[in-house]
């Protein structure tokens, strides 16, 4: 307590009431401590918080202004006709900037022609500037001696000719005019390639000033001036010409992060029973939104705009609206006020802008779509395609917000994670652990149209959705990797999502190009989808290995062929030119196990290898200083970054080899994988003749399987201490058969090892012989979204039994028990449902959930899954000759009305194929009775109650103990079974309580994760693995405790 | 020297049936459509008057002048006011059906914790707009389980926490005191038994038979003999069979679609006998207990009497819900077989289960845990675990020891509590005097014997 306090209290005591007060109970001190601080901590209006921390104003002659910059864009200046740089960024003490770097012109390069000369150039320009027909459009073409990353010439530069443009999009025109040919004074049709005329110019600026994504600008003092531009929502507002700003590397004390705003939201929207909500019709209802820095572990701003009132959320800004206008026009105005600089959210592209931005505009709130930092540039929803080998084809919306970086986090998790189900729920459950309430989009109109109570309901769901895009981000610290990413790929951060691989290896390309004086050729995609020879696979030994499997691998094994190969563009040989230089093979060149030529490092280093070696070193050192760093958020940037550093390095082989390329040059990457594929079977021959009886060993080992980079050695010891011994020991010698840096390392041993087939293999991993680290599965595809989770949940509990346990026997006993329960109808439903997406309407073929998804229109609009919705659905028993897709059915219609399933379905077309695959290597052709046998004896099949015979049947009470038909005036058993009525009242007494317990411990689970005890449930979370149990326990419990209740007349 | 063969005639109690208090326990059709919202609702609905008053009445006249927030949601920042809410306990440790689920047949599931306290507890204070923090230490230096109705003072902090300086509950419901009428009559004791524990590992055959001589007037002096004739009833609290584990059977080839549940029909024999002993001489009832072949959800109903058929035979002879109500010669009894204070203890840090037993009844309620922990049908329209009436006896049965305490409540309500050992284990049963409510423990034990 304070002296204050005790100074309160004193003076009261000494007052009047002294005698009153000293006989009431001793919180009265507490109270009036309590009354102190409340007038201190009265908190003011919560919007005082939005607003960004004052600029304080600084004289620019004298100091410098430095920031983060995060995102950039260009313009045209509409007065000298030439591109502007637009950078927006933070500086250190949170204010955010928008400055113009001005006089970077775009240019690119064509090879002068042959008999080409200075004096051609005027000529040349005045035939171009025609072509182009846009006036003058050229500002000037120099004579430049480049050398082009194209193969090997010995090292001569040649004279190209550096065209600089006024406008970026000329360079296109120009582009064409020279590649369709050209002439000029005393050349008729020339036509040439031309260089590095496909760079974006935002991306020719970065590289040009040598400007990372997401890093630190400098303008010094004196070089830059304001502006005082209108249409900025910024603080600081500035102009630099770009050769006087200075950029720094992400390096030290300059890898640090910008306390950048993050805004992370979530809208509802009051649809119609059945109908996904259309813009057009249905009103928003809620907008949470939660605004944090970052670094930091909460939000500062916690608010919710609800339409109609809304009861008070503790520590929340709750803003009620009477009209849906206000509400989208306050929010826009509050995205504004706050200015992040990253807005999150989860499926915010493809749903919530652009349904907010479609709803403003049917409202006619003219004030809504700008949402950027510039306040005269509309905010919009365009249609992107986009598609890459590494991600697929997708189709997204584009939102612009200049100067807010956007992060989907479902783009995020379906770019960065392979998942059973990307909702949102299931993520949750899957990277925080925890279950998410989830309400049905028709409740959500029921709770919107009750009262302020509920509407609080609301909005506190709204909330939670609004803070689990954020919470995700931190745990998976994905800001923090695309930023490292951004910084050590050169890319600007939106191209990071929005893009594909390629670009980040260009940006990198065009880096080292410009310092090694090469030029780049504009090759234009040929599209042709040539495969060459992949990896090379070891013929997999198939079986159950209860001895030490030792993993050799090579370590970045594409790069390091590159590396030690000195594979590129720019020592790529052609047959003519090492006749030319009279090359010597082996010496001067070497040529691949795909016969293609390289020149060795000796004549020239290839700029790839160099790429490779500043990364991999780059990694290396990161790795290094994240051991010593102790601050967790320095250490997340060095993990971010060696991430990025590793995946770099990977993905440039890749590019050589995408045919749909900038620069593709299959020679490069056909060799790669043929070094990749002689190394393979150089280890295996090596270690296979080393490591035998012959040579003093105890053993002959025996590689039993290899695949791209790794071999599975069988060194025939007993113990992992000795595999690990001789694991190391042929690492080390079969490194020194190869070139600098390949390194075979050796990483781990399985211990025991489950080796299915190609590229299928499960063991247990070992790092140190003490512990197992974890139990590796590799192929045995258990996140098969068409699979149920039954076959997800067998086969782990099958390999863990047969790995850690090593318990065969149990594995196999388990099987058995599982597809007893299966057929007995004990099986959780839950466990057997099926989900799928309705995307749209018309499939092609008829399928299981879209056949459903009709029948359950016909049968109930309102609850009928709409387009977008995931369809969950059961495989039911059909009659003979019905279609598979006509057997799905809603798996609560079939809690409900007691359906059979089709138990042999689940048995047949779900679980034997992962199970043989598992358990063949181990039994062998037994491995058939798993699923044949006594313990598929035993079905039960439950007595619908709808459909086919069932409007005739008759119901008779049988005999709990016979099931012989009771007689008048017996309700549990017959005469007979008289005796074995205590046993038989005490079997179904269990039943009732193992029930009654289960209803108890569900129930009062979804109301805790409600978040409420006096609310009834609403959530019907498909995702959810006790969501069907809830209801299948309800529908047992009543019919179970009537059977009890038989037993009254004993 | 040779005694006199001596006659004591048994004496007798008034009994009444309390109505409703009882009935209130007894579930007739079981409808499980239910969510336990409702439950909550109406503990809410029926406490918050009483809870109300009595804070009215504790805080209103404060220099402060502190107001009463009908909605816990509605409590503005800085302001002094008090709130009428459900308790509702955030732990950790608290058993989670999902973790179980996930680690499903794999991970074995985690063997039951005895106790859910961990560091990072909290308490809320909830009602049906939603729930607020309580902190302060008030808070944290007292304990606190889920469903406790209750009235706390104080304001919202700059977290949005509601900081507590004082907490008022139910307090004892009311009580009417019996007619101390003098008499001439001997004193009249009701026995407390629970946990005889048949079938189980700690079941002694020899003690079960020294209870029921004792009880029946069989063994012992003259005085003993004579006090035991003033034995007007006895309460069986629980536990009286224990079923037995089902045994997992290695040997045999396993059979699939079987019920692997073992019957065994000799504890219920031996319980028969007993009973069918004692009630020949004094008037029992038996309630059910946790392990007692009977419904496992609280209120526990009464073991089938089919199950017992010699005992059923005679009129003395009762089954009884748990927890149950009775009332003899106008003393009320309200007895558990337990569980209701073995979840509470797993609460709380504390071991004393007696300290438990008497804040239950501060609460007015006898399972406040119900249905959150304690597993509990799910009432619509009525809470039966209120305690609208205050016992003069209130019994807990098979705790870890015996202990007993005398409570007296705001309004002079006296209630004699006590905590009840499992006979099995201990040996030892209770007498209440019915006049005095003074508590004795009477021990047995085959060794001395």
């Amino acid at each position: 307590m304070s002296e204050d306090a005790h100074a309160i209290k004193k003076r009261r005591m000494n007052s009047t009431k002294a005698a009153q007060l000293e006989s009431q109970p001793s919180f009265l001190a507490d109270l009036e401590l309590l009354q102190e601080t409340n007038q201190a901590t009265k908190l003011n209006d919560p919007s005082l918080l939005w607003e960004r921390p004052a600029y304080r104003s600084t004289d620019i002659s004298t100091e410098s202004l430095i920031f983060q910059q995060i995102e950039a864009d260009e313009y045209m200046n509409p007065s000298t006709q030439t591109p502007v740089v637009r950078f927006y960024g933070i500086t250190e003490a949170g204010n955010s900037v928008i400055c113009h770097v001005t006089g970077f012109l775009p240019y690119f390069y064509v090879p002068a022609p042959m008999g080409f000369k200075i004096e051609n150039i005027p000529a040349f320009k005045s035939s171009l500037e025609n072509g182009i027909e846009k006036g003058s459009s050229i500002v000037k073409i120099e004579w430049k001696l480049k050398e082009t990353i194209f193969g090997y010439h010995g090292g001569e530069k040649s004279p190209f000719l550096k065209i600089t443009l006024k406008d970026p999009r000329n360079i296109a025109a120009a582009k064409r005019c020279i590649e369709r040919g050209i002439s000029f004074a005393g050349f008729s049709d020339f036509v040439a390639q031309t260089y590095e005329s496909n760079l974006a110019y935002l991306l020719r600026f970065m590289i040009d000033c040598h400007i990372t994504g997401a890093n630190w600008i400098e303008l010094p003092a004196g070089t830059y001036h304001r502006r005082n531009d209108l249409n900025s929502n910024a603080q600081v507002n500035v102009e630099i010409s770009y050769d006087k700003l200075i950029s720094h590397q992400p390096e030290g004390d300059w890898s640090k992060i910008a306390p950048l705003r993050i805004m992370s939201f979530d809208i509802e929207c009051a649809g119609r029973k059945g109908i996904f909500p259309e813009a057009k019709v249905d009103p928003v209802i809620q907008i949470a939104t939660m605004v944090t820095v970052q670094g930091e572990s909460k939000p500062f701003i916690r608010n919710v705009m609800v339409l109609n009132s809304c009861s008070h959320i503790v520590g929340t800004h709750t803003m009620s609206f009477d009209r849906e206008e206000k509400l989208l026009e306050s929010w826009s105005e509050f995205v504004r006020k706050v200015d992040p600089d990253v807005v999150i959210g989860y499926n915010t592209s493809n749903f919530d802008f652009p349904y907010l931005l479609d709803r403003a505009k049917h409202l006619g709130v003219l004030k809504f779509p700008f949402l950027g930092r510039l306040n005269d540039i509309r905010t919009e929803a365009k249609d992107t395609k986009f598609s890459s080998k590494a991600y697929g084809n997708r189709e997204n919306k584009a939102i612009n917000m200049e100067g807010r970086l956007q992060l989907d986090m479902l783009q995020v998790m379906q770019r960065d994670y392979k998942l059973r189900s990307y909702t949102l729920n299931a993520v949750c459950a899957q990277f925080l652990g925890e279950q998410k309430e989830d309400v049905h989009h028709s409740i959500i109109t029921e709770l919107q149209n009750g009262n302020e109570e509920t509407r609080r309901r609301l909005a506190i769901y709204c909330l939670k959705d609004a803070y689990l895009p954020q919470r995700l981000m931190d745990k998976l610290m994905c800001l923090i990797n695309y930023i490292e990413m951004a910084r050590v790929t050169g890319v600007p951060f939106n191209y990071l999502l929005a893009r594909g691989q390629q670009i980040k290896v260009v940006s990198q390309l065009f880096r080292k190009a410009l310092e090694k004086d090469f030029v780049i050729p504009a090759v234009s995609s040929q599209g042709n989808e040539d495969q060459y020879e992949g990896a090379t696979v070891i013929e997999p030994r198939k079986g159950y290995y209860d001895v030490p499997i030792a993993t050799l691998d090579f370590a970045s094994l594409y790069p390091s062929i590159m590396m030690a190969h000195n594979l590129c563009y720019t020592t790529l040989l052609t047959p003519s030119i090492i006749q030319k230089f009279n090359l010597v093979k082996d010496v001067d060149y070497v040529v691949t196990p795909n016969n293609d030529a390289f020149v060795t490092e000796k004549k020239r280093k290839g700029v790839l290898p160099i790429i490779l070696t500043d990364l991999l070193s780059a990694r290396k050192r990161a790795k290094a200083d994240l051991k010593k760093e102790t601050d967790p958020f320095k250490r997340a940037v060095l993990d971010g970054r060696q991430l990025a550093l590793k995946i770099s390095a990977n993905s440039v082989y890749g590019f050589t080899g995408a045919t749909v390329g900038k620069l593709p040059c299959l020679q490069i990457s056909s060799s790669v994988t043929a070094y990749g594929r002689v190394m393979i079977e150089r280890t295996k021959q090596e270690v296979e003749a080393t490591y035998t009886v012959e040579n003093g060993y105890p053993y002959t080992a025996e590689v039993i399987y290899g695949d791209t980079d790794s071999v599975m050695v069988k060194f025939g010891v007993k113990t992992l201490e000795e595999a690990m011994k001789y694991g190391r020991e042929a690492a080390a010698y079969v490194t020194t058969k190869f070139e600098q840096p390949i390194k075979l390392e050796f990483e781990k041993v399985y211990f025991p090892y489950l080796l299915i087939n190609k590229k299928r293999y499960a063991g247990l991993y070992w790092t140190k012989p003490d512990k197992y680290d974890k139990m590796d599965t590799k192929g045995i595809e258990t996140v098969r979204r068409d699979n149920c989770r039954l076959v997800q949940s067998v086969i782990d509990t099958c390999l863990r039994k047969i790995l850690i346990d090593r318990d065969v026997i149990g594995a196999q006993e388990y099987t058995k028990q599982i597809i007893s329960d299966l057929l007995q109808n004990k099986i959780d439903m839950a466990q057997l449902v099926i989900t799928k997406a309705l995307s749209k309407t018309d499939y092609a073929n008829k399928q299981a959930h879209v056949e459903l998804a009709e029948r359950m229109k016909q049968r109930d609009a309102g609850s009928a899954p709409a387009l977008g919705d995931r369809v969950a659905y059961v495989i039911i028993k059909g009659g003979k000759g019905v279609a598979a897709y006509d057997k799905s059915e809603d798996p609560l219609y079939v809690l409900e009305k007691n359906i059979p399933i089709d138990t042999k379905y689940y048995l047949d077309n779900q679980l034997s194929k992962p199970l043989l695959r598992i358990f063949e290597p181990i039994l062998g052709e037994k491995a058939g009775s798993l699923l044949a046998g006594d313990h598929t004896r035993t079905i039960q099949v439950s007595t619908p109650s709808v459909g086919g015979l069932m409007r005739f049947a008759v119901k008779t009470a049988t005999c709990l103990g016979c099931k012989t038909p009771l007689k008048k005036g017996e309700s549990s058993v017959c005469a007979n079974c008289k005796g074995r009525a205590p046993e038989l009242y005490q079997k179904q007494q269990n039943i009732v309580n193992t029930l009654e317990v289960r209803f108890s411990r569900l129930w009062t689970q979804c109301q805790r994760c409600q978040g409420s005890l006096h609310q009834e449930v609403l959530c019907t979370s498909k995702d959810c693995p006790i969501f069907y149990m809830r209801k299948k326990v309800q529908k047992e419990i009543q019919d179970s405790s009537a059977t009890l209740d038989r037993f009254v007349d004993w | 020297m040779t005694a006199e063969p001596l006659t004591f005639n048994r004496q007798q109690a008034v009994v009444d049936d309390l109505g409703p208090l009882q009935e209130n326990f007894v579930i007739k059709a079981r409808d499980y459509k239910m969510q336990y919202a409702h439950l909550y609702y109406m503990r809410l609905m029926l406490m918050r008057p009483t809870v109300l008053a009595k804070a009215s009445q504790k805080w209103a006249a404060l220099d402060s002048k502190p107001k009463h927030v009908g909605k816990v949601l509605d409590v503005q920042q800085g302001e002094i006011a008090y709130l009428v809410g459900t308790v509702y306990m955030e732990m950790k440790l608290k058993p989670n059906i999902l973790d179980d689920i996930t680690k499903d047949h794999w991970i074995a599931a985690q063997p039951d914790r005895p106790k859910y306290t961990d560091d990072s507890d909290s308490v809320y204070l909830e009602d049906e707009s939603g729930r607020v923090k309580l902190v302060g230490p008030k808070i944290s230096g007292d304990f606190f389980v889920t469903g406790v109705v209750m009235s706390v003072l104080g304001s919202e902090d700059i977290n949005g926490d509601f900081k507590v300086v004082d907490i008022c509950y139910a307090g004892q419901g009311r009580q009417e005191l019996p007619s101390s009428m003098e008499t001439d009559e001997a004193d009249k004791y009701v026995a407390l038994v629970s946990g005889l524990g048949i079938g189980g590992s700690d079941f002694k055959p020899l003690e079960l038979d020294l209870l029921a001589e004792y009880l029946t007037g069989e063994i012992g002096s003259t005085k003993e003999q004579m006090d035991c004739a003033n034995i007007v009833r006895v309460i069986i609290a629980g536990n009286s069979i224990v079923a037995p584990e089902p045994v997992e059977e290695d040997t045999k080839t396993k059979k699939y679609g079987y019920d692997k549940s073992l019957f065994l029909t000799e504890p219920t024999r031996i319980l028969d006998a007993f009973l069918q002993d004692v009630c020949s001489s004094v008037p029992v009832d038996i309630m059910a207990g946790e392990k007692d072949p009977s419904s496992i959800t609280m209120p526990q109903q009464p073991i089938h009497p089919a199950m017992l058929p010699s005992a059923r035979q005679y009129s003395t002879f009762k089954s009884a819900t748990n927890p149950y109500w009775s009332c003899l010669d106008n003393i009320t009894l309200l007895g558990t077989s337990g569980q209701t204070v073995d979840d509470i203890y797993k609460y709380v840090q504390s071991d004393n289960r007696l300290e438990m037993a008497t804040k239950t009844l501060a609460w007015r309620h006898m399972a406040p845990t119900a249905p959150d922990t304690l597993w509990c049908y799910p009432f619509k329209d009525r809470d039966p675990f209120i305690m609208t009436q205050s016992p003069h006896v209130y019994f807990v049965g098979n705790q870890d020891k015996f202990a007993t305490e005398f409570v007296t409540g705001q309004e002079g309500q006296r209630t004699r509590v006590v905590m009840l050992p499992s006979f099995a284990e201990s040996g030892t049963i209770a007498l209440v005097n019915l006049r005095t409510l003074d508590c004795q423990s009477v021990s047995f034990s085959a060794k001395s014997a």
